[in-house]
């Protein structure tokens, strides 16, 4: 009675029309990545073994080469100096308290749980999953993934199993040494400029990082691969309309894995905090 | 780059349209019955049948947004009716599973319009492709059928170029190469002279002759050049607002009484089909 006839009609229901439909949209292409998911584990895992279709083992490594050697120089420069920053702002706070030192635990802790796998697939949301969406986009626009089917190739086997492949193997590794590199861009500026020993440094980092605090941010670095790798290569799929689409389909992506990637980071870290 | 095969064909004339093939021959190969395609919600094939024999070569002609690339992705299973039937060797396509769909698919080719070849392959790799993927031959074998059926299309050199090295004549004839790589029974063109200038479209067209007279395989032309199509051609259909309008020789076409037919031949601004705004022709209509 309080909204009355007039409220219901006019306002509220666009609303809810407005929040139901991206509700229902949200599981829809959860779905469809899920989908996407399967059929890539089918083709990598059970079909080479009955023998219906053998490994691109070649596009694998192309795109293993995309993913690491050629990113690992932005990755390395920006997580470099997250590392710097971090450390400067963790001393701004713990000089007031008289514990400096503390910058080593917090910059190690936090790059090895947090911001090494967040960055790391951030960088390479942009870097490899706006390329393969354009990649695969083109492809669509130009007939070859349907001179795939034509030819009786499935591109799911041909196009994504390669990208998903590479991404997992590659994402977590090139985490890995961007960590160490985020931790002397902390150790830099805690040694240069917050007065904090070497070996200090180092004796507090090595101590505060447990086999947990790894496994977790592997853990994340591998789901968010597969994420970036699923969803931009989704993305190029669903390209519709020619060259426009290919772009409009690349912005799509990367705001996609970016959501994604924060959605699935919450769940891992609620689910690490509990464990 | 260019093998005296590829010149014969760009020195010689093209030879007139095929004969039509024996009558023992004369099976089926493609068919389609009161095909319906809508896209979207908007019908674009009302009810298509026409069947193409064995050894033809069978031109679809018709204007721009007639149904014609429709009708050409619906004989080759990439998009699903919305009722009637598609035949293709025998197989109904649309009951078909995965795997039932992918054997019938290693029995024809496609040659699209812009070649649809993979660029992040040289030519010899995009002609391999069916080769590596559903044959067990070793490389050495496969690099010979490959500049075999590059030798075909008078490509015998161009193994180790990119597709990003070719003109646009030359792609088309890279993706009839790899069309033919598995040796198939029917192949189907999608607009294989749209763009080229009048020369290479002479040299795609005596390519399409060669390789039916040659190799006794079946083709499905999409074009809406008419030279073309009566030149490669030993029947076509016409297809005018989603239906089969006309069918028959090309002499039977020319010869047509049909107003629609003639004015599509003769590419004359009035007659029956307008573009938008009412023509003289349907003002006369109205008027009587």
């Amino acid at each position: 009675m309080v909204f009355g006839r007039r409220v219901r009609r006019g306002a509220l229901r666009p609303v809810l029309a407005f929040v139901g439909t991206r509700f229902l949209g949200f599981f829809h292409y959860t779905g469809e990545i899920a989908y996407l998911f399967h059929d890539a584990v089918w083709w990598a895992m059970v079909a080479p073994y009955r023998g219906k279709a053998k490994l691109n083992y070649s596009d694998t490594l192309q795109q293993m080469k995309l993913v690491s050697v050629r990113s690992f120089g932005i990755v390395g420069t920006v997580i470099f100096f997250v590392g710097m920053i971090l450390a400067f702002q963790m001393g701004y706070v713990l000089k007031t308290l008289g514990v400096t030192e503390y910058t080593a635990d917090i910059t190690g802790v936090a790059m090895v749980r947090e911001l090494g796998p967040l960055i790391v697939s951030m960088i390479l949301t942009g870097y490899m999953g706006a390329a393969i969406t354009t990649e695969i986009g083109s492809m669509v626009v130009s007939e070859e993934v349907l001179a795939l089917r034509c030819m009786a190739m499935d591109p799911i086997r041909f196009l994504v199993v390669p990208r998903v492949l590479a991404a997992m193997a590659m994402l977590p590794l090139v985490c890995l040494l961007a960590i160490y590199v985020g931790i002397f861009g902390g150790f830099v500026v805690s040694y240069f400029l917050l007065g904090i020993e070497a070996e200090k440094y180092l004796h507090r980092t090595v101590e505060a990082i447990s086999f947990k605090d790894v496994a977790s941010g592997l853990v994340k670095a591998e789901a968010f691969a597969i994420l970036v790798a699923l969803i931009s290569c989704h993305e190029g799929f669903s390209v519709r309309g020619g060259v426009e689409g290919v772009g409009q389909a690349t912005t799509r992506c990367v705001v996609r894995c970016v959501i994604s990637i924060i959605i699935c980071d919450l769940i891992f870290t609620a689910l690490f905090f509990f464990l | 780059m260019s093998s005296s095969l590829y010149h014969e064909r760009f020195v010689a004339p093209v030879s007139t349209a095929l004969e039509c093939p024996p009558k023992a021959q004369r099976e089926a190969l493609v068919r389609t019955q009161d095909l319906r395609v809508e896209v979207g919600e908007r019908p674009v094939l009302r009810g298509v049948t026409f069947s193409v024999m064995r050894g033809e070569t069978v031109a679809v002609i018709g204007g721009s947004g007639c149904g014609k690339s429709t009708l050409l992705r619906a004989l080759i299973g990439a998009q699903a009716p919305s009722g009637g039937k598609v035949e293709l060797l025998h197989q109904n396509l649309f009951n078909l599973d995965d795997e039932q769909l992918d054997a019938v698919r290693k029995r024809f080719g496609v040659v699209f319009q812009s070649g649809a070849l993979f660029t992040s392959m040289t030519v010899g790799g995009n002609v391999a492709l069916p080769l590596r993927e559903h044959t067990n031959l070793d490389e050495e074998l496969i690099s010979i059928i490959v500049k075999m059926k590059l030798d075909m299309v008078g490509l015998r050199d161009c193994d180790d170029l990119r597709p990003s090295e070719l003109n646009d004549g030359m792609r088309k004839r890279v993706g009839v190469a790899r069309a033919l790589a598995l040796d198939p029974e029917v192949i189907f063109y999608d607009e294989p002279s749209a763009g080229l200038d009048p020369v290479t479209t002479g040299v795609t067209d005596q390519l399409i002759v060669d390789l039916s007279k040659e190799l006794g395989v079946t083709s499905v032309v999409v074009t809406h050049k008419l030279e073309s199509a009566f030149r490669i051609a030993n029947r076509l259909v016409m297809l005018y607002e989603g239906k089969v309008r006309a069918e028959g020789t090309p002499d039977e076409l020319r010869n047509s009484e049909d107003p629609l037919v003639r004015q599509f031949i003769e590419g004359n601004a009035e007659g029956p089909i307008t573009f938008g705004s009412r023509s003289e022709y349907q003002a006369d209509l109205l008027a009587k």
